[in-house]
């Protein structure tokens, strides 16, 4: 890589230092559009009502007060916990379940593996968007039958999205990749499948289990259409339904609603920008998903 | 012994079940009670149903409304599809150089693809909403009349295809100047020798090596286009004005949870279905096996 854009500046390029110019101008421009929209919210999220809803760049005096008055008066304390709850138990599902789903088509011997994982990537494409209905009849009768409900409460919000195909086959490739011989000598010391897992695999997995995190955090955090469908209350709804409820109810509190729109996407954005490289790599890894 | 080889027989699928249990539930069962309920006239939610054939085909057919959220998808995937990853290109095109701060101007155009499509629906609604809207105010001050972004159907469409790329726009660039950096510098020297332009070059090189890279950001973003477009457009335009946006699957979202349609809505998945398996047997024709097996 180096050596190519070194080759790419090289002496008989020089002269043309005006598309240099043109260039990075613009880049600019698209680095601005990217980030103004952004910008602006932030910005409102700090105004008060009169500001936001006359087009300012910029907020009088940064009213953090905004922010207090969406958390508490919005109910976006209690959806924010929702969330959390919500996006915990999802996550550790999906962690746990494609673990041990990934190992044993990594490392284990059985009969109809190759069919099975066949059968598995060949729904990878499947969005949950055309599965709503059913699944949405599925979670009513679970909780007619069932000790617990499942609509409104957080079994029909978590369950349903612990089984990742996406994260099973990246846990997959990558434990296939673990040279043989440390599997054989963990044997020799006596340690079963269940040892080998917890004491070499995982370890070395930190990586690719690092990705499943990152995406099942934001896709569970950022999910709409399932929980606006399964919760009726304000008891489970999680945040990303929570806004929505709050845009229809406060139309005309713009600047709380920027808020509120802050505080639903900071978590994610945290995570964004702690894991950038990870969340970069992930991206490209999903790309061989396929 | 018989027991150490009853557990190495029995393990793996302990490992497994968690995992096909969910799956079996709640997406093999349902893909295929998606395709019984689309045979059936469903009432109360799956209480009372009655067989009817093809016949919630034949009336989506004969459907003008329906016609017209198919042609809607469609207007909006071409746009999302073409525009977005023409831009993305020429962004990393110009991007794919020893420029200072390249790293940081990655950071800035992935960001959005973090975002909910909720999230991105209440940024844009915010700059494009009459009376007070960033863009609103600049498009005003531009043209010297107010643009009725949420009132006129194709604003409203435009509103939601600049959303749409907006949000891709820095994935697709990350895998752009990925495919640009893993060019072979050999051929395009070797163009360059024998003659060819600038724009020859282009198409006929670059390009033409990009295009496993853009077939699968095309995959991704017709995925995007038909599938994720849910959220935005529910906080954005409510499918309207006038159905401008009511693209096929929050058509399917209203039939089915709205108006209680459930073996309409379900015969409207079947028909989205199509475009899933299409999309998937072009994904795994075009990049093999090699990709699944290979590691």
């Amino acid at each position: 890589m180096a050596s190519m854009t070194a080759s790419q500046s090289s002496p008989r390029r020089k002269p043309i230092k005006w598309w240099n110019i043109i260039v990075y101008i613009i880049l600019s421009v698209g680095g601005i559009a990217m980030v103004l929209p952004m910008y602006w919210t932030i910005a409102a999220s700090f105004m008060t009502r009169a500001e936001a809803i006359a087009f300012r760049w910029f907020p009088g005096q940064l009213r953090y007060e905004n922010f207090i008055v969406a958390w508490e008066q919005a109910q976006f304390s209690e959806y924010f916990v929702n969330s959390v709850i919500i996006t915990t138990i999802t996550v550790t599902g999906i962690v746990l379940f494609s673990t041990l789903a990934a190992y044993a088509f990594a490392r284990m011997e059985f009969k109809g593996k190759d069919f099975l994982f066949s059968l598995l990537l060949s729904t990878i494409f499947i969005p949950e968007m055309v599965l709503l209905l059913p699944n949405f009849l599925t979670v009513t009768w679970l909780g007619r039958i069932g000790p617990i409900s499942w609509v409104d409460n957080w079994p029909a919000l978590t369950i349903p999205f612990m089984g990742s195909v996406f994260s099973i086959f990246l846990l997959r490739q990558f434990f296939a990749q673990i040279p043989r011989d440390l599997f054989d000598a963990a044997k020799i010391d006596g340690a079963g499948h269940f040892r080998f897992l917890t004491s070499v695999v995982l370890p070395l997995s930190r990586a690719p289990i690092m990705t499943v995190i990152i995406f099942s955090f934001i896709g569970s955090w950022n999910a709409l259409a399932w929980p606006l469908l399964v919760t009726n209350s304000a008891d489970w709804r999680p945040i990303a339904v929570g806004l929505t409820n709050f845009l229809d109810e406060e139309q005309q509190r713009i600047h709380l609603q920027m808020a509120g729109a802050v505080i639903t996407m900071l978590p994610v954005l945290l995570i964004y920008f702690f894991t950038q490289k990870q969340f970069t790599e992930g991206i490209a890894l999903s790309g061989l998903k396929g | 012994m018989y027991t150490a080889k009853f557990k190495g027989r029995f393990l793996p699928w302990l490992f497994l079940t968690p995992t096909l249990v969910i799956l079996v539930v709640f997406l093999y069962y349902p893909v295929v009670q998606t395709f019984v309920l689309s045979t059936y006239r469903v009432a109360f939610l799956g209480l009372r149903k009655k067989f009817i054939g093809l016949d919630n085909f034949v009336s989506l057919a004969q459907d003008t409304g329906y016609w017209h959220t198919v042609w809607v998808t469609l207007i909006i995937t071409a746009v999302v599809v073409v525009g977005g990853l023409g831009i993305s290109l020429a962004i990393a095109m110009l991007a794919n150089r020893d420029l200072r701060g390249g790293s940081i101007y990655r950071v800035l155009l992935i960001w959005p693809f973090a975002l909910s499509p909720a999230v991105t629906g209440v940024i844009f609604l915010f700059m494009f909403s009459p009376g007070f809207g960033a863009i609103n105010y600049l498009t005003e001050q531009i043209t010297g009349s107010e643009l009725n972004w949420l009132g006129n159907p194709r604003l409203a469409i435009t509103l939601i295809i600049l959303a749409s790329i907006w949000r891709n726009l820095g994935y697709n660039v990350v895998f752009y100047l990925a495919g640009l950096q893993n060019l072979n510098t050999e051929v395009l020297e070797a163009a360059s020798i024998d003659g060819a332009t600038n724009w020859q070059r282009f198409w006929k090189v670059t390009f033409a090596l990009l295009s496993p890279m853009s077939f699968f950001l095309l995959i991704t973003n017709i995925t995007y286009s038909f599938f994720d477009l849910f959220g935005m457009i529910d906080i954005v335009t409510k499918g309207g004005p006038l159905d401008a946006t009511n693209v096929m699957i929050y058509n399917l979202y209203r039939d089915g949870f709205e108006y209680y349609k459930t073996g309409l809505a379900a015969a409207q998945s079947v028909i989205l279905f199509a475009v899933v398996v299409g999309l998937t047997i072009i994904q795994f024709r075009t990049t093999g096996t090699r990709v699944h097996y290979g590691g």
